[in-house]
């Protein structure tokens, strides 16, 4: 179906128009690196800014029929966020700082301590194993949860309903703890 | 271990530093978005669910959608080219990709700092100038134009004109020039094509209001 575009708008400049556009994405992705993405905080948004608006340009220079201008914006965008965000990524020397230390006080404010990580790594260890004895939409489930994701994005995400993306995950964590807990003397 | 304890630790090593394995950008659109088969989306899924960098760029992607639907929008609402020229699916695309342009040649968008404000967005700059330009903007000219004028910025110590045809290509560079206003060199005049349409735009140098002036748009008439 044709765009809904209007054919003519109140005047206004174009250039200025996409600047402010461009502007407030500067901001958004800022905003949303930091509220979604916690391990990319470190990250300069300035840095994906023109990659991302060189890309969407040469989309659109390649792109002579657009059918649904926002669909195709919404693809192109997405995609060279995400292309952007990793080649930034790969260029950086330094490792990511992890989103539990960004919370504190600065990476610098907490050397991790040898027998913390050594106790911390242990636990992954075993989280992950207990996870890989769950059933496979349980395990997807709790995984989804375990990485922040709600039991709607997760219905979204893998096709379930709601009701179904909290059954699972509700049952599955209540697995998982089960399966982690100290056993107790004389347990099988 | 309570649930944020646990989250800690799933996620404390989920960010993989090779990142060779993971689905490309536009899979994980894909995923996202919902547009995928359900053996490829349990695929994605078992993936997305190890990969805390996955993760996040899918909470990212879903994120942009509104964001996208009010950019598109808001650009739709942009003025239109002549009806004559373009067809109005491939306006939207041209038009961005005209005005697009504009901001990265210009390097515009990295220097906020330098723009106006727009009343209540601040570090946005304001609207352009449209008047005071030769040829004006949406001109119609039987010859190549000779030279360009546009209007003068008080503090300016310097003009770059920069001229793109309709698909945002840039054919040519003027030399920074003092006056607001550069001839077309001969050769450039040239090898523009009748019926074809064309824009440009002005950067300056110096302590001025204005980064970037225009665009402006010509037609030459057809043969």
């Amino acid at each position: 179906m044709p765009s809904p575009l209007p054919d003519s708008t109140p005047a206004s400049d174009p250039d200025s128009r996409l600047q402010l556009i461009l502007a407030e994405y500067g901001g958004w992705l800022r905003r949303m690196l930091h509220k979604l993405c916690p391990s990319r905080r470190g990250i300069q948004v300035e840095d994906l800014e023109q990659e991302v608006a060189l890309r969407i340009l040469r989309s659109l220079r390649n792109g002579r029929e657009i059918e649904n201008p926002t669909s195709f914006l919404y693809r192109v965008a997405a995609t060279a966020t995400v292309d952007a965000l990793r080649r930034v990524e790969a260029r950086r020397e330094e490792p990511l700082i992890s989103g539990d230390e960004e919370d504190g006080d600065g990476p610098e404010a907490r050397e991790p301590d040898p027998e913390e990580a050594a106790r911390t790594a242990e636990l992954g260890r075993r989280l992950r194993e207990a996870l890989a004895e769950l059933p496979d939409n349980r395990r997807r489930a709790v995984s989804f949860h375990l990485q922040g994701f709600t039991t709607q994005e997760t219905a979204d995400l893998l096709g379930w309903t709601e009701a179904k993306a909290r059954n699972l995950t509700y049952r599955g964590l209540e697995d998982l703890r089960r399966r982690l807990s100290p056993k107790a003397p004389g347990d099988p | 271990m309570n649930d944020d304890d646990l989250k800690a630790v799933y996620r404390r090593g989920s960010h993989p530093l090779d990142r060779t394995d993971c689905p490309a950008a536009d899979q994980l659109f894909a995923f996202a978005t919902g547009a995928v088969g359900a053996p490829e989306r349990e695929h994605l899924a078992d993936h997305v669910a190890g990969c805390g960098a996955c993760a996040e760029e899918v909470r990212l992607v879903r994120a942009l959608k509104p964001w996208s639907e009010d950019m598109a929008e808001r650009l739709g609402a942009a003025p239109r080219r002549p009806r004559s020229l373009w067809s109005r699916r491939t306006s939207f695309g041209l038009a961005l990709a005209a005005a697009l342009s504009l901001a990265v040649v210009g390097g515009q968008l990295l220097t906020r700092a330098h723009r106006a404000p727009v009343p209540g967005v601040p570090g946005v700059r304001g609207p352009a100038l449209e008047d005071s330009a030769s040829p004006p903007s949406d001109a119609v000219l039987r010859q190549p134009p000779e030279r360009f004028v546009w209007p003068s910025q008080p503090g300016a110590t310097g003009y770059r004109l920069r001229l793109f045809d309709e698909e945002a290509s840039q054919l040519w560079e003027s030399p920074m020039v003092e006056e607001p206003g550069t001839d077309l060199p001969v050769a450039e005049r040239s090898d523009l094509r009748p019926g074809a349409s064309y824009f440009w735009v002005v950067e300056t140098e110096g302590q001025v209001r204005r980064r970037q002036l225009g665009p402006w748009w010509f037609r030459l008439e057809g043969r």
